[in-house]
């Protein structure tokens, strides 16, 4: 009955990803460290994503960072998306129901990624 | 000990005139019969199938179907005594005070009496369907401590209510009214059961005053006649309207019909599947949320009662969102794909939650329909073998029904995010993904919980029946089942009719005094 094997092992792989990243993930400078540096994992946020763009209507980085820095304040990423989901503030991203501030996370995730991949 | 009279064995037109004839062999037959057995009165139940199945009978069900996908007409239901309780999952779940209320935001919704007045029914009805004591408002209570809170939720529009599930004596399957409660007929001196009695006509007097007779038929081509004081029809919601609409020697319309309602406001629970993916990130849903295609997989507490959890809209919460009641349960485990991984690992992450245990479910649903005058049974010109017009059922599902289901389902997941849970997935945003809900699997995806052909109503212009189900302008003719809802809400019907038939019997035992 035990459902969601896709779903354990990418995790279980994610959580290595986590252990990890303070080794050996460095990201080139962006406009929104600020931002992102709240991230535990960029990357998996990146895979995301794509999709959270296509979600947010007209979405644009700079916008984007500015709506997400008005929803965290100084506070965490944690902080921002509970008060998301009390306030039933979310984005529907492929069906799924997640924060305004994870999403926008997500998307400026995949931005930057983008921006890194280039020489 | 009186055993039961096949109709056929009885010689061609015979009559007998009882004090009250019960038209149907279910569960609401059964019940009104023992429920009055003690009584002074003479009853005679008319059961149209004999004791096990019989394809002959079982065809006189048939019947068309037009508008939306609907399960055949004799194949949701059964013709034999016990009706169909004889394919019965045994789902039981009381109506919510709600589903009495007259909702603004819900056309002819309401009924002519809140749940109070069934409340001191619900636990014979309860010891009727045999599942357990009655534990659907206390549940938590009742559970060993590790169970407790399953899914915390907090605060927010969706509840953990329960179902409890009918098993008969010596479990197996759910109560089977005609198996469980044959031998407590046949030990009732006052009752008579005859089977394979097919009712084709209810004859009013010159007047339409009064009901006066019932004409009796059996496949092999006996007739007979009863002449009841008082007459409850118990056939099920199709068959009720149908020999209604049928008997239109005296009124054209049909019996009870001069407002043109029998046969309207059908409804049935759609019960799509794969509504949405939940996601848990901490691991399995709690057994006592798991999907159960019948008793037998269902979570057996200490005591033996059989119970699964599943997901309510709270009643401010519909009251707040002008909403239907539905049902959502947990239904198969699902693997996710790369995609939904992403979405899956990002949003625990921004949440500062492990996702490494996560397990994802599809979930289902029974939705409550709105009430439709359009979604009719009517009769056709084509007849059944007992010369009984056969009937057509136009279905329709509203697109607004699956639209307020859809903020049930948003708020279900704002909350799973909002308590660090889990999360979920809308699957389905238009008709056609509602459609493939109600029609995957090769299956048609109803209840095939037959309501509100003969709807209650205290003005007769509005319900076929009275809030005591006396159908309107004639004193001796009753209908019994959920035939008579005039709302549906989310819960399976069977327990609920079961109460509101223990009712009628309190009020026959008066009017027939």
């Amino acid at each position: 009955m035990m459902a969601g094997a896709g779903a354990l092992a990418a995790a279980v792989a994610a959580g290595a990803v986590w252990m990890l990243k303070p080794l050996r993930k460095h990201y080139p400078p962006t406009p929104y460290d600020d931002l992102l540096a709240r991230l535990d994992d960029r990357d998996w946020a990146a895979k995301f994503g794509a999709a959270a763009q296509k979600a947010l209507p007209d979405y644009r980085p700079r916008a984007a960072a500015s709506r997400l820095r008005g929803l965290m304040g100084n506070g965490t990423l944690r902080i921002a998306a509970l008060r998301d989901a009390g306030a039933g503030r979310l984005v529907e991203v492929n069906g799924w129901l997640v924060p305004e501030s994870a999403a926008l996370m997500a998307a400026l995730a995949k931005s930057t990624e983008v921006r890194a991949a280039q020489p | 000990m009186t055993a039961f009279t096949d109709a056929r064995t009885l010689a061609d037109g015979t009559t007998i005139s009882p004090d009250l004839a019960i038209i149907g062999g279910g569960p609401a037959g059964i019940s009104l019969a023992l429920a009055l057995k003690d009584t002074p009165f003479s009853i005679l139940i008319l059961e149209g199938g004999g004791q096990e199945f019989d394809p002959a009978t079982q065809a006189l069900y048939k019947g068309s179907e037009s508008g939306e996908p609907y399960v055949p007409l004799d194949q949701g239901r059964l013709r034999f005594l016990g009706g169909s309780s004889n394919h019965w999952g045994g789902f039981c779940r009381p109506l919510d005070p709600i589903d009495f209320e007259e909702r603004s935001w819900v056309s002819n919704s309401g009924w002519p009496f809140g749940i109070e007045t069934l409340r001191p029914y619900f636990s014979r009805a309860q010891a009727l369907v045999e599942a357990g004591p009655w534990l659907y408002d206390d549940m938590e209570r009742h559970l060993p401590a590790q169970d407790r809170n399953a899914m915390p939720l907090g605060p927010g529009g969706l509840y953990t209510s329960w179902f409890q599930f009918s098993m008969t004596q010596g479990g197996g399957h759910a109560t089977y009214f005609g198996q469980r409660y044959g031998e407590d007929l046949k030990a009732a001196a006052r009752i008579k059961l005859w089977l394979n009695a097919g009712v084709t006509n209810l004859t009013l007097a010159h007047d339409a005053g009064r009901l006066e007779q019932l004409s009796v038929a059996t496949l092999d081509g006996k007739r007979f006649t009863v002449t009841p004081r008082f007459t409850v029809l118990a056939a099920g919601a199709m068959e009720n309207a149908r020999l209604l609409l049928a008997s239109n020697d005296v009124m054209k319309p049909g019996v009870g019909n001069q407002n043109d309602l029998v046969g309207r406001f059908f409804a049935d629970h759609p019960i799509p599947r794969d509504v949405g993916t939940l996601v848990l990130f901490a691991g399995a849903v709690s057994p006592l949320y798991w999907n159960t295609n019948d008793v037998n997989g269902s979570t057996r507490m200490a005591d033996g009662t059989l119970i699964r959890a599943v997901l309510s809209p709270t009643q401010d919460f519909i009251r707040r969102q002008h909403l239907l009641g539905s049902l959502t349960t947990v239904e198969n485990p699902v693997r996710l794909s790369e995609a939904d991984t992403a979405a899956v690992v990002a949003t625990a992450q921004a949440l500062g939650v492990d996702a490494g245990q996560a397990r994802a479910y599809t979930l289902g649903v029974g939705l409550e329909p709105s009430p439709d005058p359009d979604r009719r049974l009517t009769l056709t010109a084509a007849r059944d073998a007992l010369g009984m017009p056969r009937l057509s059922l136009n279905t329709t599902l509203p697109q607004g029904d699956f639209l307020l289901y859809q903020k049930t389902l948003r708020e279900l997941g704002r909350q799973l995010l909002a308590s660090r849970l889990g999360m979920l997935r809308l699957n389905y945003h238009d008709r056609d993904g509602w459609l493939h809900g109600m029609t995957s699997q090769k299956q048609l995806w109803w209840g095939n919980h037959h309501l509100g052909t003969t709807r209650m109503h205290a003005d007769p212009r509005r319900g076929v029946v009275d809030a005591n189900s006396k159908v309107h302008g004639l004193p001796n003719l009753f209908v019994a089942g959920s035939s008579v809802f005039p709302t549906y809400g989310s819960s399976n019907p069977t327990m609920n009719l079961l109460a509101l038939t223990l009712r009628l019997a309190d009020h026959l035992k008066t009017v027939m005094a």
